[in-house]
């Protein structure tokens, strides 16, 4: 009875965890969308005021940052200093080798692959067009992260301990 | 870095693997033009290569030698072009965007000409007796483009930099090359370079700054003339170049004579015997006629 028992109390721990992870999911996709717009506004920064070469201002971007969103920034950055590769290359690269480890949805990736193809193509003006631009559209993002954080996220968490319960109950 | 070495490195691999076998040493002129064939001007002749250039790949040699900050490098396109490490210009033309009567980007890029740099110290030897004549002369170098003015002045600079205080006004970048506020050449112990600046405002501004002996620059045009008297009238000495066939084109350039005759030695460069070769030079009140037409640089 004891063994069975045991046996209940990790199958609902684990589902539980799962539950939590999942709901966490969304929590993270909205700091992440968050973390992504206030980066834009550094990179808007250095563009516009300080007109810094695009390298320079991509790593100094991701060093401000503290989620995974800042090693886009990075890698892009560094990926540049190689000669021979244009910033849209780089931020696609870095964007791909990231995207594993982020909370976020395709429709955030699409946005980012988007603003990456405009990257150091022409002057300041359409540089900070563009990044307002993927702004606005990561603003509508946010609200729609928001919104699925408040939908989900307790469903995800109930459901991974109803989950657990449901299945040790199979098991007795 | 080499010459070869910053040039390939500034091309799409597609058009460097097509020269990476060349010799650098003769080469002026790498040309790409969208939709024609590779061309590279060497030892006098142009020879085009079988890859005919895209417009992709001009779009993505601008990328490069821009670091992907056009935005960054908005005022040299205006002007176009961009000078890499090493001093070596990058020529650009495309479509002049306009507003105001000014240009405000130059865009669709068609064509892109590297124009290889080199510091040839000695170049100026031949010269050197005319501009230190007694007292140093206000000198002026006329000649068309690729006939040596820029290699000439970058000596003179290093030969006056280590007897006087001298200030390079250095608009396009190119007597210095400066990179991250190093000189890429010698250019003397005792010589200044403001870096990428208009002639008309670099002028009053060095004169104030750095109490030069001599200011030296690059291609003088009608818009300098005012800051070139302000110079002179302060006891500065002037070593300029122009662009020209005679000396009677430039004074219409600059807008009438008086300028002109502030200058107490003209030297005027062809490439008759190659870059660099004296084709005369003029004196106050003395024409010493046609030179031996030997060549400064090569």
């Amino acid at each position: 009875m004891l063994v069975k028992l045991l046996g209940c109390i990790i199958i609902i721990l684990c589902s539980a965890k799962i539950g939590f992870e999942e709901a966490a999911k969304y929590s993270t996709r909205v700091k992440e969308i968050r973390e992504l717009q206030t980066a834009l506004a550094a990179l808007k920064g250095e563009i516009g005021f300080c007109r810094t070469p695009m390298s320079q201002a991509l790593t100094r971007t991701g060093q401000k940052l503290k989620s995974s969103v800042s090693q886009i920034f990075i890698k892009a950055g560094e990926d540049l200093k190689n000669k021979g590769k244009s910033a849209a290359e780089a931020w696609e690269a870095a964007l791909l080798g990231v995207q594993k480890n982020l909370s976020l949805k395709n429709d955030e990736i699409y946005i980012l692959s988007t603003f990456g193809k405009l990257l150091g193509v022409n002057d300041a003006g359409g540089q900070i067009e563009n990044i307002e631009l993927t702004s606005q559209k990561l603003a509508i993002c946010e609200k729609q992260a928001l919104e699925d954080e408040r939908r989900f996220a307790r469903l995800y968490r109930s459901l991974g301990i109803i989950g657990g319960v449901f299945i040790s109950i199979l098991f007795i | 870095m080499e010459a070869k070495e910053i040039i390939l490195g500034n091309l799409p691999s597609s058009v460097s693997k097509e020269i990476s076998d060349i010799s650098f040493s003769d080469i002026e002129e790498i040309r790409l033009r969208a939709g024609r064939r590779l061309a590279v001007y060497s030892a006098g002749r142009y020879t085009c290569f079988g890859h005919i250039v895209t417009c992709g790949e001009i779009e993505q040699t601008l990328q490069i030698i821009s670091g992907s900050s056009v935005y960054a490098y908005i005022e040299e396109i205006k002007n176009c072009f961009i000078t890499l490490e090493g001093g070596h210009r990058v020529g650009l033309c495309g479509r002049a965007v306009i507003e105001g009567g000014r240009i405000k980007n130059i865009i669709h890029i068609s064509g892109v000409n590297f124009r290889i740099a080199r510091q040839i110290k000695g170049a100026a030897d031949k010269i050197m007796p005319y501009i230190e004549k007694n007292n140093i002369q206000n000198t002026l170098i006329i000649s068309p483009p690729q006939c040596g003015k820029t290699t000439i002045i970058r000596d003179a600079a290093r030969q006056l930099g280590s007897r006087f205080k001298v200030s390079v006004i250095d608009e396009r970048g190119e007597i210095a090359a400066m990179h991250k506020g190093m000189p890429q050449y010698d250019i003397g112990d005792m010589t200044d370079v403001l870096d990428l600046c208009p002639k008309a405002i670099g002028i009053p501004l060095m004169l104030r700054s750095m109490s030069p002996d001599v200011i030296i620059t690059d291609e003088i045009a009608g818009c300098d003339v005012e800051a070139i008297k302000q110079a002179l009238s302060c006891g500065v000495r002037i070593i300029a170049t122009a662009h020209g066939d005679n000396v009677w084109q430039v004074k219409k350039r600059l807008g009438g004579g008086s300028i002109m005759e502030e200058f107490g030695c003209i030297i005027l460069l062809g490439r008759r015997n190659g870059p660099g070769t004296i084709e005369r030079i003029e004196e106050i009140g003395i024409k010493t006629g046609s030179k031996s037409g030997q060549s400064l640089i090569i």
